[in-house]
């Protein structure tokens, strides 16, 4: 069953679903491969937490922000942790991934950084 | 450390030596502001403390031992650890000093291997006995500041801090069993430094750009080393991964808001800071007590925790530490 989307988007990011493109990159950019902005729902599970931080629940509904050659940056409601294994389903696609980082934009917004380890069609 | 003659010679504490103990060592001693250690103590001598306090009277600044000299000074110290613990016929202040030497030799040691289950164990076991030592006998902050060292090394500043983290936290009430989990995050909250490149890590100028974000990623690091150790706890893990975080959003790495962060992480933030201005590091000489108290309060205003840094203060202010 499809999670109720819970995350705010701040007032910077008012304009979050008419963007599109690739994104700017910055002086310090150390990222290998540029992102494209892809903005729409998806079903986020997690498969793996370190066994200090477990969750009740471990099934959500996010946004995704980006897309790269490596990576998803998402938009949650909760914090996610480093090294968090998710399964990200949108668009009929399935990427499964590694949390690399977290950052608090908002109240029920945290921006997230994941590593891709596959990603295939859903039907796959 | 101090280099003389291509020797190199390691500081240990005065409260480190027990009355009477064959060290079985030679014990140097540098005057303050000169850099030519002199004999104080020979290996075959036994130590007179009445002797030391004379030459520290005179101006004796630290003591020290040789790099070979080191290993055998903390064995020295390893065979009489038990008589340390429980031994109340020796001043408290030798017993611990000495338990701190060890525990920084310990600490040293099984963060030059990094693996991570090592790791929580002997910083837990560490703890515990730095926890037991405090709590059964009320050490003065005094006493403390007295015997801790001062110098840059990871596991000093580790010590330390487990030390200044466990007198707040039981000055604010917490039971035993959370004082050893508390001084245990504080002794791996910068394992993540390990994992950095200790040319920036130990860079003696101010920090670039460049190297000043390869040192904010510590805290993700020492999370990821340590993360999957199923015996560490939430609040001991969030220490390694939130000490930077403050409670008006602007810390690292995810600018999280007062109660969002642990309050652990809030305490070993005060303890961390505090810590690393009273403290030598490459780039400046350590403040007084008086300028870490100045800070703490500024930064009360907006980053740290207001009640952490009022008891902590306050703690300070009843020994009339300024």
């Amino acid at each position: 069953m499809t999670k109720t989307l819970k995350v705010q988007l701040p007032p910077s990011l008012a304009k979050f679903f008419s963007e599109g493109g690739f994104t700017d990159t910055t002086h310090f950019e150390t990222r290998k491969h540029s992102r494209l902005r892809c903005r729409c729902e998806a079903d986020l599970r997690i498969d793996w937490s370190p066994p200090m931080l477990a969750r009740s629940d471990s099934e959500m509904r996010v946004l995704v922000k980006d897309v790269s050659k490596c990576g998803l940056g998402l938009l949650v409601h909760e914090q996610l942790w480093p090294e968090e294994q998710v399964t990200i389903t949108f668009m009929g696609r399935r990427a499964v991934a590694t949390i690399v980082r977290c950052r608090r934009l908002g109240k029920a917004c945290y921006e997230c950084g994941a590593k891709l380890i596959s990603f295939e069609s859903s039907d796959a | 450390m101090l280099t003389f003659n291509n020797q190199t010679f390691i500081p240990i504490s005065l409260f480190s030596l027990i009355e009477d103990s064959r060290p079985g060592v030679n014990i140097y001693a540098c005057a303050k502001n000169d850099h030519h250690p002199f004999l104080l103590i020979s290996d075959s001598e036994p130590v007179q403390l009445d002797r030391i306090s004379r030459f520290e009277s005179e101006g004796v600044y630290n003591l020290y031992v040789t790099t070979d000299g080191y290993e055998h000074f903390k064995e020295h110290l390893r065979s009489n650890w038990e008589r340390l613990l429980e031994d109340e016929a020796i001043p408290f202040k030798t017993r611990l000093a000495s338990i701190l030497e060890i525990s920084r030799d310990l600490v040293a040691r099984v963060f030059a291997n990094k693996h991570p289950e090592s790791l929580v164990r002997v910083t837990r076991s560490v703890s515990r006995v730095i926890a037991s030592l405090i709590n059964r006998n009320q050490p003065s902050l005094r006493d403390l500041l007295d015997v801790l060292h001062r110098d840059h090394q990871l596991a000093t500043h580790a010590v330390n801090g487990a030390c200044f983290a466990i007198c707040l936290a039981e000055s604010l009430g917490y039971p035993l069993s959370d004082l050893s989990k508390i001084g245990t995050g504080v002794l791996l909250h910068d394992v993540g430094m390990l994992e950095l490149d200790p040319d920036i890590v130990k860079k003696p100028r101010k920090l670039d750009e460049f190297e000043r974000k390869e040192i904010v990623k510590h805290s993700i690091l020492g999370f990821k080393l340590l993360c999957k150790v199923a015996e560490l706890s939430r609040g001991e893990l969030m220490m390694v991964y939130q000490h930077h975080e403050r409670v008006d959003g602007k810390g690292y790495p995810t600018s999280l808001v007062l109660s969002e962060i642990h309050p652990w992480a809030r305490l070993c933030a005060v303890v961390d800071v505090f810590e690393a201005v009273t403290s030598d590091r490459p780039q400046r000489q350590r403040l007084s007590v008086t300028s870490a108290i100045a800070i703490l309060q500024r930064e009360s205003d907006y980053s740290l925790d207001r009640t952490f840094v009022d008891a902590w203060v306050r703690l300070l202010e009843v020994e009339n530490i300024t």
